[in-house]
């Protein structure tokens, strides 16, 4: 007979016997361990994707910041580009005031300059006039510049109107008057002006004073404390000044439009 | 020639005896047991320090899972001990046939058959685990109770089919090897040898598998009645 029943119960306990040792010496560490191994890998996982978490919400943070300091860099630049465009603004302002400034003074400073040289050069050339006048008188006319200032005051005394002598008599009245000539004139010169000053009745017996006064231009005044009446060349002398100052004013005007 | 090593009696007193079934046995015993000791003797948990043996027992452990799973669909873990021992055993009594001197235990129709026994045993037991006495009886009288007898008769069946299908390939395959050896001695033989071994893992899988999808049968197709009954009530419920 194929069946040996006692083998067979015999090999059912022994199944049972090895069921019970493989499940206790196998099966369970196995199981445990690759349970185990299961827990750790998610557990890794878990902590790599706590990790990816964290990770995305720094580099969120890290951008954020940047961002942040673009902007905060933006700002500082307009800022500092305002600040500097103010800053140049008043720079700019400040070197114009300064070159206006500097302009003014120099302008101050070349119409000073001017005017000293005008009246050097006025005085100069009056006395250079002066002196060639008297030559040429002296020379061409065989007569002094004295006499004929002299004479050439008289023609303006005679040529006065009658209230303009009046006037002038009335202001002479009763005080003494000084002649002054800028050279000392001769003794016809002074006997000839004091006959005229008589005729013209501008003078009634006033005593009068001849004084030397340099600054006088080839001319003659008639001055007391209440009136003073002149003729010089420096009604010209004026006139040329006033000529030249005109032809400068012209030639600085012209140059200014030329550089512009 | 024996046919069966259960005619192999090393000592006998009565109805006890020792024979080379159960000798085998405890050798293909001794050895699952001693390599599982010495291999989980030692288990590292971490990936890097995993040695060899441990990586292939537990390849041997989660393939054997994953095929329990497949077969069932369920959970593999509470069927692992049985389904898996079945499986170790008969595969490593057929693979120690190729040590000279040595038989397999699963060429004794009695050992087949007490592991088919145990297959009958465990198919209730699981049910009656999974379901409870009442809802597994129950199907042994569906879908009348005149189906009683045949629903025995189908369960007897299957465990007589189980058996005698693995004792016959094991034995088969033994007898076939005896018979080619006395006829052409050199070469063939060894060939035959080496096949054999192919189909008694074979025959291993297939038994340990076979039993998994009546276990499994067993329970959904009561977990199934059960299901439907439910939803039948929630419909109506509902309606």
């Amino acid at each position: 007979m194929l069946i040996d029943w006692f083998t067979v119960i015999a090999q059912i306990i022994n199944f049972l016997i090895l069921l019970f040792l493989l499940h206790r010496f196998l099966y369970q560490p196995i199981l445990k361990t690759i349970d185990q191994r299961q827990d750790q890998m998610q557990a890794r996982w878990d902590a790599a994707e706590a990790e990816q978490v964290k990770a995305a919400a720094a580099a969120k943070e890290y951008h954020q910041a940047q961002r942040a300091l673009e902007a905060q860099r933006e700002q500082l630049l307009s800022q500092a580009q305002a600040e500097a465009a103010a800053l140049r603004h008043q720079e700019v302002q400040q070197a114009q005031a300064e070159l206006a400034h500097k302009r003014q003074q120099w302008a101050t400073a070349l119409a000073h300059e001017q005017h000293s040289l005008l009246t050097d050069l006025q005085a100069e050339f009056g006395a250079q006039m002066v002196a060639i006048v008297r030559r040429v008188l002296q020379d061409i006319a065989n007569t002094d510049l004295e006499a004929q200032t002299v004479y050439a005051f008289q023609q303006k005394l005679r040529g006065l109107d009658d209230g303009q002598r009046r006037a002038i008599a009335t202001a002479f009245a009763d005080h003494p008057v000084t002649v002054q000539t800028s050279d000392d004139l001769s003794e016809a010169s002074q006997a000839a002006l004091c006959q005229t000053l008589r005729e013209t009745h501008l003078l009634n017996g006033q005593a009068i004073h001849f004084e030397r006064s340099p600054q006088l231009l080839c001319g003659i005044r008639l001055q007391n404390d209440a009136y003073d009446l002149a003729w010089s060349a420096e009604d010209y002398l004026q006139a040329l000044e006033k000529t030249m100052r005109s032809a400068q004013s012209d030639s600085h005007s012209q140059g200014q439009s030329a550089r512009s | 020639m024996e046919i069966t090593p259960d005619h192999i009696i090393y000592w006998q007193s009565g109805f006890f005896k020792l024979n080379a079934t159960l000798v085998f046995s405890w050798v293909t015993m001794l050895v699952l047991v001693f390599m599982a000791g010495w291999v989980t003797r030692h288990l590292a948990v971490g990936p890097d320090r995993i040695s060899r043996w441990q990586h292939g027992v537990e390849i041997i452990v989660t393939a054997m899972r994953d095929q329990i799973g497949d077969a069932s669909r369920q959970d593999a873990r509470p069927f692992l001990p049985f389904i898996g021992t079945l499986f170790l055993f008969i595969a490593t009594a057929n693979i120690i046939e190729i040590i000279p001197g040595l038989m397999s235990p699963a060429a004794s129709l009695s050992t087949t058959l007490a592991l088919a026994l145990c297959v009958f045993i465990a198919v209730p037991l699981f049910g009656i685990q999974s379901l409870g006495w009442g809802r597994y009886l129950q199907h042994y009288i569906e879908p009348t109770p005149v189906m009683l007898p045949f629903n025995l008769i189908s369960e007897l069946s299957r465990t007589i089919a189980l058996a005698i299908r693995l004792f016959g390939n094991v034995m088969s395959t033994s007898l076939l090897v005896a018979i080619l050896l006395s006829i052409v001695p050199l070469f063939f033989p060894v060939v035959m040898q080496a096949f054999g071994l192919l189909v008694g893992v074979i025959q291993a899988y297939v038994f340990a598998i076979l039993a998994m999808v009546y276990i499994a049968s067993g329970m959904r197709r009561q977990q199934a009645k059960t299901d439907a009954a439910d939803a039948t009530v929630a419909s109506e419920g509902q309606a």
